[in-house]
């Protein structure tokens, strides 16, 4: 039973305002800010102090309002977000991250504004190295902190701003918005704390779920005993297996909303609960009691396929749901035309998305049964066909809203369990039922990036030219399959297709544990296959002794060609991406300036603790979308206004990526109307048209050729109407900054908005300018080799990777990391840098520190205290470069970029490594821990002592 | 999970130190190791806390006889920034300044740090080598009793000190290095901030013609509590800082922790750690002379 908790009296001020309120002794500030007051710009990110989201100002200094009891503020000052805005001016501070282009989803940003402005309190003119300190209790996922660092920096010059287009109202009459830097137009909001995401949405009556997890890798359901639970006063409903009907979704199908007879790895969901607070919910989970009967634990893929290993799915008796086979070319043949071959085998851990923002969800049926839903999925279209089936309602009665995400990266492609066991919760106790997650539920309970093991041969000749690839994967595919198990599509075409090779075979198995499952994450198993491919890139140029530049370079392919795997690629700017970031980073005088001494330590001499070291990779993705449905399209709808208002309607999301505005500026650039002017509308099934969803980097080319096909509509019919209008020919006229005007002379004739009402109330006919169109990419759905012309574009992508090993702790540092992308045409510079960055930031992560450990099923460090995110001082310096090749398909020539960045890093960061010491880490995160390790090994191997 | 029925926030250390002698009350200090606690069911709420921060005499650095004496409620950020230990020990300003991050330090106690009894707990071993005192009160017949204990009688494991339930640490007392003194102390992590150690290490010399005349070692995150380096120390004293004894020093000390594996790093990468960064201190230490 809960206690009854008599509430206690607080009294403090406010953003200023003296409040008075009660509130239970162990409330936190975080608490009371959200839930009494409504100030949900303070953000729930962690609960545990490790992330910042939730930093406020107490008595003027910076604070973790989830570490902070409330009832210690009596008589204190606390200033929030909502604080800083004053008469509905942006403050400084949020005017300088709106600008700079700081803010993606947005969930870190109150915090990190708040730390800014604390930092700026005490220190007027922090220098970059005091910026990154005073911030460094701040996490962001999706930015990877440059633009945030630079924000605060023009606020630290005494808040001159660089005289960029940043203000995008300050464009010269007709000046193109294609490749500006254009803040993201949700930017404002997020800036003020006045987005609203899926925790900050209370609907009337609304309760609040929690789950049940198993807790135990492998075990049979003997009994599940929900009395107590029920009981409990505040308890609204309560669900197990047998309230619902089991329909199995998923990839696989073989998984449940909940589990009834065998629970297949800990987080497998048995029961759940909606009550009143999340307080009680959590109580009462608590209560359930459940016996089970533990079966024995397959922890690895090894150990599944050994003889006699428990059977984990019945229907699957060899643990292998999964198998891929892709091959060109003659392997055998290959062999024989090599002068070198290398071999190795790579392991690639699980790494997890860390969106800031948890997962959630909130289901409410209407009186009609009618459901409406505020999901985070990325795919509302796909999801709610797929929903429809599990909870049995037909697709039509089903809305999906979805609120701002705190992230996404790949985690919202899946359905959930937790969202259809929502909706459960939410029929039965009828009424709306919110259910977020906790920072640990998170990490327990959302699926990860792919745990790998990689083995890979591959060859060349003499002169550097490759001979064969033939790769071997193993994916751990846990208990459960998720869209996850269909990454080596993706890997595969990097082992197909980056480099010309000519002999490429491929085997894939997917093996059942009773671990943690695995969904899509940016990149789609990219980032694994290219770590593998891209270091034994370099082995081979290290067995030829040739410049790893140079053999990359003599493989690079060129535009026009057709890789063996049937990818077109209509464009290829991979020789100049390893050209331009190999130049900015000083390629040829660094490596050459690398003597081989400086791979071996000299004992004792202090100079020689640290060696450097520059190493390179590049990357192969999909630029446009991959077709693995029959369509790959997107819808959008235009809708001009009677003063020249434009609403589009657009079936893709915004998750954080800017798609919005990207779309935003390609019709507002051919509708010769201010930014301004555009709303963009991406949120609500009952209002969008179709779309596959976002995933596979297809936004900015697919919706955006969609919103330049129904804006070019638009265009015509303006013009076709002024030209009527005006007695003139259309050809003559153009359409600038709201205006029709003379082409020749660029004279404005007469509004945008008065043609359009002259439309409105014609004397003839009367019209309304609304478009459509639907863009389905001129890509094809790969046969069953896997051979297919699967995007219709590819982007590629060179990073150079500059590193400091220190030979002593295994700490391996990243000083500068030169990136150069072929992204087709940049559309919005600001908008695409942000992108990059933060790619390249997660990439880190992925190299570095990042490593979600499970052991006998279990997740042992299910926390930011141990799975570790970048932080502002972890971040090197950072160049970007962008190659432009104009693709002739995408709008504007773009192409997708969004997963791109994040795929060499790690690659190009091992192969520094190498470079820097000679050892050859083959493992990753590289963590000082295995550095070291490699390097004491080597070090034993040349018969020297072990230092220490 | 009970929940806490009652905040009590005394004004004074008299009224703290009564209040404390009930059975279900504990303190309550910055919170920083405690809130997360409960966040994560490690420990259940108490029925009540008692909040030591508004009592004025336990807040703040001051110098008494010569001696510095540091309030247990200073806060990490405070005592980073304070220009007494900047200027006397910076080994205990850089220690305080890189726990976690500033929204933690601006809360997070001295006090609070060493009552945690983390074996990481960062400000301890800076603390060991002052050879510090703690004063402690509690309720006693007549007021209050007070008790003074070196540094190193008082942690007894993991989250376990030699304080009697009621009892408060009240003060951190020590005599700063005279000058001529070489102190240092580094920690270990994979990130460059918000890192909880995964070893730390300090050192304090004093060398007389040539000689070293005193030494103090200490350990952070390789024991079950924060460690004095007693047999490391014993091969620096009355030797030469030669590269022979920093050899023989580096390897008394990986020899004396007694370092686990968890899930942060493995018991041998941490005996590696001490013993590197400890060489690294000697080195400097030699080239500073
Ligand atoms: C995100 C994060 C990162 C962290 N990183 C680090 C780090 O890098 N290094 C590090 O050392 N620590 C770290 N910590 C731990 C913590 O911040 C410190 O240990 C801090 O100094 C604890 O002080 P506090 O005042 O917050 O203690 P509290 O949480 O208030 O108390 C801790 C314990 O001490 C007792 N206590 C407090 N004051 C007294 C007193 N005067 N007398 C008797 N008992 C008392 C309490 O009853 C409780 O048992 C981190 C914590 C968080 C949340
Ligand atoms: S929510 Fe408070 S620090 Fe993460
Ligand atoms: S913008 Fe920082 S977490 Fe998304």
């Amino acid at each position: 039973m809960p206690e009854v908790i008599d509430k206690a009296k607080l009294a403090f001020t406010v953003n200023g305002e003296q409040v008075r309120t009660e509130v239970a002794p162990h409330a936190t500030l975080l608490e009371v800010l959200r839930d009494n007051f409504e100030l949900t710009g303070t953000k729930y990110g962690c609960g545990e102090g490790e992330c910042g989201a939730c930093s406020v100002l107490l008595d003027g200094k910076l604070v973790n309002s989830c570490l902070v009891l409330a009832l210690e503020c009596a008589g204190s000052q606390v200033l929030t977000i909502e604080g800083l805005r004053i008469n509905g001016q942006l403050h400084r501070i949020q005017q300088a991250f709106v600008e700079h282009g700081a803010i993606q989803c947005g969930f870190c940003t109150p915090g990190m504004i708040m730390a800014t402005y604390a930092l700026l309190q005490a220190n007027p003119a922090p220098t970059e190295a005091e910026i990154r300190r005073g911030l460094e209790g701040n996490l962001c996922r999706c930015t990877g902190y440059r633009k945030i660092i630079d924000a605060v920096l023009s606020l630290a010059h005494g808040g001159a701003r660089e005289p960029d287009l940043a203000n995008r109202e300050q464009r010269t009459p007709g000046q193109t918005l294609i490749g500006q830097r254009i803040p993201k137009l949700d930017a404002p909001d997020k800036a003020t704390g006045l987005t609203r995401y899926i925790e900050d949405i209370n609907l009337p009556r609304m309760l609040h779920g929690k789950i049940l997890f198993a807790n135990r890798p492998h075990a049979r359901i003997v009994n599940i005993d929900t009395s107590a639970a029920e009981a409990m006063p505040g308890v609204r409903a309560v669900i197990t297996a047998t309230d619902i009907e089991l329909v199995p979704f998923g990839y696989g199908q073989d998984n449940t909303a909940l589990k009834r007879d065998k629970v297949m790895c800990v987080r497998d969901e048995v029961a759940a609960v909606a009550a009143e607070t999340p307080e009680i919910a959590a109580e009462a989970v608590r209560c359930i009691r459940v016996t089970y009967e533990d079966l024995p634990v397959v922890t690895s893929p090894e150990e599944a396929l050994a003889d006699g290993a428990p059977v984990i799915h019945a229907k699957v008796p060899d643990n292998t749901p999964f198998h891929y086979d892709y091959s060109h070319g003659d392997v055998e043949q290959g062999i024989r035309e090599s002068d070198v071959i290398v071999e190795d085998t790579y392991r690639l851990q699980r790494q997890a998305h860390c969106c800031l923002g948890t997962s959630g969800i909130i289901a409410h049926f209407d009186a009609d049964g009618r459901l409406t839903l505020h999901s985070l999925t990325q795919v509302p279209f796909l999801y709610k066909h797929d929903l429809a089936r599990i909870i049995g309602l037909p697709p039509e009665k089903i809305r999906v809203i979805q609120p701002t995400i705190g992230g996404g990266f790949g985690s919202k492609l899946d359905i959930h369990p937790f969202e259809p066991i929502c909706v459960f919760l939410a029929r039965k106790a009828g009424r709306p039922v919110r259910l977020v997650f906790s920072r640990e539920e998170e990490f327990l309970a959302t699926p990860t990036r792919q745990p790998m093991i990689i083995h890979l041969r591959s060859g060349a000749k003499k002169d550097g030219t490759f001979t064969f690839r033939d790769v071997r994967m193993t994916l751990d595919n846990g208990g459960r399959t998720s869209w996850g198990a269909t990454t080596p599509w993706i890997s595969m075409r990097t082992f197909s297709s980056l480099y010309r090779v000519p002999h490429v075979r491929q085997h894939v198995d997917v093996i059942y544990t009773n671990n943690i499952y695995a969904c899509a994450f940016r990149g789609y198993g990219n980032p694994q296959a290219t770590f593998a491919l891209e270091s034994q890139v370099d082995q081979l140029a290290t067995e030829l002794g040739m410049d790893p530049l140079k053999l990359r370079l003599k493989n690079s392919q060129d535009p026009g060609e057709t890789t063996p795997q049937g990818m077109v690629l209509s464009t290829c700017g991979l020789k100049e991406c390893l050209e331009t970031a190999a130049h900015d980073a000083g390629w040829q005088e660094k490596r050459n300036r690398q003597p081989a001494v400086n791979r071996q330590p000299l004992i004792g001499n202090r100079q020689s603790a640290v060696a450097r070291g520059l190493g390179m990779a590049s990357l192969f993705h999909v630029g446009g979308g991959a077709k693995i449905y029959r369509s790959d399209g997107c819808g959008t709808i235009i809708k001009l206004d009677d003063f020249g208002g434009i609403t589009v309607l657009t079936g893709s999301s915004e998750i954080g990526q800017g798609s919005e505005t990207v779309i935003a500026q390609i019709v507002a650039q051919e509708l010769g109307l201010p930014l301004a002017n555009v709303r963009v509308i991406n949120n609500d099934t009952e209002l969008t048209p179709w779309d596959v969803g976002v995933h596979a980097s297809r936004t900015t080319f697919i919706a955006g050729n969609s919103a330049l096909r129904a804006a070019r509509e638009a265009r015509r019919k303006l013009l076709d109407t002024a030209a009527t209008r005006l007695k003139r020919d259309p050809e003559e006229l153009d359409l600038v900054d709201g205006n029709v005007v003379e082409r020749s002379s660029a004279k404005p004739l007469e509004s945008i908005g008065k043609i359009i009402r002259g439309l409105h109330f014609g004397r003839t006919k009367n019209e309304l300018i609304m478009t459509t169109s639907f863009y389905e990419p001129p890509s094809v759905t790969p046969n069953e080799q896997h051979m297919g012309n699967i995007s219709p574009c590819y982007a590629f992508g060179t990073h150079v990777a500059e590193v400091e090993v220190d030979l002593e702790t295994g700490v391996v540092k990243v000083l500068r990391i030169s990136a150069a992308h072929d992204v087709g045409r940049v559309i919005n510079r600001l908008g695409i840098e942000g992108q990059v960055e933060g790619g390249i930031a997660q990439g880190m992560g992925y190299c570095l520190t990042e490593d979600l450990k499970v052991a006998d099923g279990r997740v042992l460090n299910p926390s930011f205290t141990d799975y570790k995110l970048c932080t502002t001082t972890d971040m090197p310096e950072l160049s970007l470069s962008f190659v432009e090749t104009h693709d002739p398909a995408g709008p504007h020539g773009a192409k997708g970029v969004g997963e791109s960045p994040m795929i060499p890093v790690a690659a190009a960061i091992a192969n520094a490594v190498y470079n820097a010491t000679g050892v050859r880490m083959t493992e990753l995160p590289l963590t000082p821990e295995r550095v070291l390790a490699k390097l004491k090994a080597s070090r034993g191997a040349n018969g020297e002592p072990a230092n220490g | 999970m009970t929940a806490i029925t009652s905040y009590l926030a005394p004004q004074t250390l008299e009224e703290a130190t009564s209040l404390v002698a009930a059975e279900k009350t504990i303190l309550f200090a910055g919170g920083t190791d405690l809130l997360p606690r409960w966040t994560k069911g490690l420990t259940s709420r108490p029925e009540a806390v008692a909040d030591l921060k508004r009592i004025a005499a336990l807040k703040g650095v001051s110098r008494v006889n010569g001696e510095i004496r540091v309030g247990a409620c200073t806060s990490l950020s405070d005592i980073a920034t304070d220009a007494t230990i900047r200027a006397a020990v910076p080994v205990l300003a850089e220690a305080a300044g890189r726990v976690a991050c500033p929204q933690v330090r601006n809360r997070a106690t001295i006090g609070g740090n060493l009552c945690n009894a983390s074996p990481a707990a960062d400000t301890a071993v800076p603390l060991i080598l002052l050879d510090a005192v703690l004063e402690c009160a509690s309720s006693g017949p007549d007021g209050i009793a007070a008790r003074q204990m070196p540094i190193t009688d008082f942690f007894r494991g993991p989250g376990s000190t030699t304080l009697t339930h009621g009892e408060i640490l009240t003060h951190i007392r020590f005599e700063p290095p005279p000058d001529g003194t070489f102190a240092a102390w580094d920690k270990f992590g994979t990130r460059r901030a918000m890192e909880i150690s995964i070893a730390s290490v300090g050192v304090a010399l004093r060398l007389d013609a040539g000689k070293i005349v005193h030494a103090r070692v200490g350990y952070g995150s390789v024991a079950p509590t924060p460690l004095r380096g007693h047999k490391a120390e014993a091969v620096l004293l009355d030797d030469p800082l030669s590269p022979q004894v920093i050899d023989a020093c580096v390897a008394a000390a990986r020899d004396e922790i007694e370092p686990i594996t968890d899930v942060r790093a493995g018991a041998a990468f941490r005996r590696e750690m001490i013993g590197a960064l400890l060489r690294r201190m000697l080195e400097r230490a030699r080239s500073d002379r």
